[in-house]
């Protein structure tokens, strides 16, 4: 039933991220609309966050066997500590 | 990059969107009149946002990006009045004291990668035991020791918990923010994520619980001296995170986190009552200056009633049993360490019902 929350758990960080940029570039002066704008925007990291919870208990995820249900190989790799000390040497 | 999905994060995604939630819904009212109530919310945002990624954080590397990004929010917010002079020195102070603890963090994670050759968690937890039989745990516990740099710095243990105090410049929410969910409990969240490699090394283990304990209740000592409402909040928050310390430290996470959950509860509670409270007195938070709000502030009474018998840990409200769970892990490990936390937990009573009554 939650197994959703597993696949779109990137979106509990970004969205609120992307809160920060329309109010900051956008709204910033509509006192009102930003504060809605960002509850809107934690209220729905809020439900994810409850899924996610739903999640681990229905699939039994425990620390000792966590799911690591995304790897961004590129980007990893830009920023991969490995890569800069492999430069340093 | 990506996603680390266990348990231990799924506790602090919900804690950390629960009390940002609560948190943003208080500052509608909160805000309402304060003309940069537009930059708050999305300095707030920027905040939650950067905790959440730390929390997701796949290794040492990630968290670390996310763990500066809380830092610079935390002096953003600190500093919001930034045309008073004591906002922008308590920004500051905040921001620089916390750096010298990022730096050690900084340094323990590149020796890591050098090293071990990963700072990924998982990659880590199935490299380690091979390292330690080639290589031994003396560069180890170098690492280790460097590691516990940044938790000291960001979780205000001793020496580095000046600048947790001077916080309280910022909006009420944002110290709601900063001493329940956001940011001090990042440090106590990296030992216990990372705790597979400092269970490794008993001597950093030692440390932990011993400068956890003595910071509860050298920190709950300073609170009994203090009379602004706030400061004896902050106060408190140090004691609670040596708790917190302490409980890693005797080599029991689940008691750490329990605290680290009921804690960022009843603290946002107290935080936020305290906000109404001082918005009530116009900004006196002198809690000797204050008396009858009960019949003024009947809701706000109940609710900080609610949290102080939490904090103090009176039984059936929440803390009494995480802080059971500490003071039972640390009889098991060290005599001491639970005669040192139960001193605390006295006084925590004492300076919590004075603000009360």
């Amino acid at each position: 039933m939650f197994d959703f929350a597993l696949e779109c758990a990137w979106l509990i960080p970004l969205l609120p991220a992307i809160a920060f940029a329309v109010i900051g570039l956008f709204t910033r002066q509509n006192k009102q609309l930003s504060a809605k704008i960002a509850i809107a925007a934690i209220f729905v990291s809020f439900l994810l966050a409850w899924s996610v919870l739903g999640a681990v208990l229905s699939n039994n995820i425990t620390v000792e066997a966590p799911s690591l249900p995304k790897r961004y190989g590129p980007l990893s790799g830009i920023l991969s500590l490995r890569w800069v000390c492999s430069s340093i040497r | 990059m990506g996603m680390l999905i266990d348990p231990l994060t799924v506790v602090m995604l919900t804690v950390v969107t629960t009390v940002a939630l609560l948190v943003e819904i208080y500052s509608l009212g909160y805000m309402a009149h304060d003309q940069g109530m537009g930059r708050f919310y999305a300095y707030v945002s920027l905040f939650v946002s950067s905790m959440l990624g730390l929390v997701l954080a796949v290794s040492f590397f990630q968290m670390y990006v996310f763990w500066e990004l809380v830092g610079l929010c935390s002096y953003l917010l600190i500093g919001f009045y930034y045309y008073k002079v004591s906002a922008r020195e308590a920004a500051k102070k905040a921001f620089i004291t916390t750096r010298i603890g990022d730096f050690g963090l900084l340094l323990g994670i590149i020796m890591l990668q050098i090293y071990v050759g990963t700072t990924d968690f998982t990659e880590l937890q199935l490299e380690l035991p091979h390292y330690i039989d080639v290589f031994g745990t003396g560069i180890l516990t170098v690492i280790a020791f460097l590691l516990f740099i940044g938790p000291i710095g960001k979780s205000g243990q001793f020496p580095l918990h000046v600048w947790l105090p001077n916080a309280m410049e910022g909006p009420t929410p944002v110290s709601a923010l900063i001493h329940a969910a956001t940011m001090v409990v990042a440090g106590v969240y990296l030992i216990a994520r990372a705790f597979f490699l400092f269970n490794q090394i008993p001597v950093v283990l030692e440390c932990i619980a011993w400068l956890g304990a003595f910071t509860a209740i050298f920190a709950a000592s300073i609170a009994i001296t203090q009379r602004p409402m706030k400061r004896i909040l902050a106060y408190s928050t140090i004691s609670q995170l040596g708790y917190m310390m302490l409980a890693l430290g005797v080599g029991s996470v689940t008691a750490s986190m329990f605290h680290l959950v009921t804690h960022a509860f009843f603290k946002a509670l107290l935080f936020l009552g305290a906000g109404a409270v001082i918005e009530a007195m116009h900004e006196e938070a002198d809690i000797f200056k204050m008396g009858g709000l009960k019949e003024r502030m009947p809701v706000t009474c109940k609710a900080m009633t609610v949290g102080v018998l939490a904090i103090a840990g009176i039984p059936p409200f929440a803390g009494f049993f995480s802080k059971d769970e500490i003071l039972a892990a640390a009889f098991e490990h060290n005599f001491f360490l639970f005669l040192l936390g139960s001193i605390t937990a006295f006084m925590t009573s004492f300076y919590m019902a004075r603000l009360l009554l």
